[in-house]
């Protein structure tokens, strides 16, 4: 639910709503809960990006080696699978989360980041056993998928939580600089 | 002979591949770049009240300025996501070994400049989502500011990926 308008949040929050996009906006929705597509377009990749992005510079900075071996084992058209998966299941996904929630409301977009990090989660771990299929593992990807799917709902969870703290902060780091 | 044959011949399926993915990073990176200048240009033209001809009759230049940057967020958006998804293409190019040393260092360099881009970039977005929705805009100076950093971070970052490619 949108929260356009309203004044602080419970928890202190920032007053700044961004449900509402201004009416002369060619994409902007008739129906004022709906979040800016922006919003969720620039969130989606953000997510995405950094997912991949952190990973590969501190894996770098660790072990190259193992990056290497990683990167040589995954393969260019399997990563570019996986990453074309995640990035459009996240999308979906953000979606999703800021039609329930307020950047302005930490607690309760943190919550609904958790809930809505899972379906992601799984998605890419899903496409990881298709992709062991494809490379005729198949019954070893079946029983990994059958132990995995809640490990990768648990791990989709806890980064959909972490995400969405980031961008409540990040939000109120805008509104801050907004005011000056 | 076929061209099919030909074809194979002159360019391989994986030399092919990593063609593809090197051109899609540097025009991602092209987008990028040039639509925070062009944001950047317009709102010191358009919307930027300290300037001598700005009038209140100039906010519907602040309204096209808010516009123009919406646009051009949509595609640096994609355009990052691109990025990123070539650039480790293009990582994955030299693996399983990857080069150490200097060019190991410069890699070490690049990617937190690019983390750091990402971040500064999902502020930028949300000052403009903010200023779209009418909550507490953001002044025209600041998103001239972030427009021009955005720019200047990214000619930073094409700095570092032509000594990573080219030495």
């Amino acid at each position: 639910m949108g929260e356009g308008g309203r004044g602080p949040g419970p928890d202190g929050g920032d007053a700044g709503a961004i449900q509402a996009v201004e009416p002369s906006d060619a994409t902007a929705s008739t129906d004022a809960t709906d979040p800016d597509p922006l919003l969720v377009w620039s969130l989606a990749t953000f997510h995405v990006t950094v997912l991949v992005a952190l990973p590969v510079w501190v894996g770098h900075a660790i072990d190259p080696v193992a990056v290497g071996g990683l990167l040589d084992g995954l393969g260019t058209l399997a990563g570019a699978a996986v990453y074309l998966v995640l990035w459009g299941a996240t999308w979906w996904s953000n979606d999703a989360w800021l039609r329930e929630v307020d950047l302005a409301h930490a607690r309760e977009s943190v919550v609904a980041g958790a809930k809505w990090g899972m379906p992601p989660g799984v998605v890419v771990f899903l496409t990881l056993v298709a992709l062991l299929v494809l490379r005729g593992v198949g019954a070893f990807a079946v029983f990994v998928a059958g132990i995995g799917i809640a490990f990768a709902a648990v791990f989709g969870a806890l980064f959909g939580a972490l995400f969405a703290g980031v961008d409540v902060l990040l939000f109120r780091v805008a509104g801050s600089l907004g005011r000056r | 002979m076929p061209v099919p044959a030909l074809t194979a011949t002159v360019l391989p399926p994986l030399a092919a591949s990593r063609l593809a993915i090197r051109s899609l990073h540097v025009l991602a990176m092209a987008v990028a770049v040039g639509g925070a200048t062009l944001a950047w240009i317009l709102l010191r033209r358009f919307a930027d009240p300290s300037a001598p001809s700005a009038t209140p009759t100039d906010a519907p230049s602040v309204a096209v300025a808010h516009r123009v940057a919406a646009a051009y967020e949509w595609l640096f958006w994609a355009a990052l996501g691109v990025l990123v998804l070539t650039g480790v293409g293009n990582l994955g190019s030299l693996a399983p070994t990857l080069p150490g040393g200097r060019w190991g260092l410069v890699l070490d360099v690049k990617l937190p400049l690019v983390l750091a881009l990402l971040v500064g970039s999902a502020v930028r977005t949300l000052l403009l989502v903010r200023a779209r929705a009418g909550v507490d805009p953001p002044s025209p100076l600041t998103l001239r500011h972030a427009y021009a950093a955005t720019a200047l971070v990214l000619l930073l970052v094409v700095a570092l990926g032509e000594v990573l490619a080219h030495g």
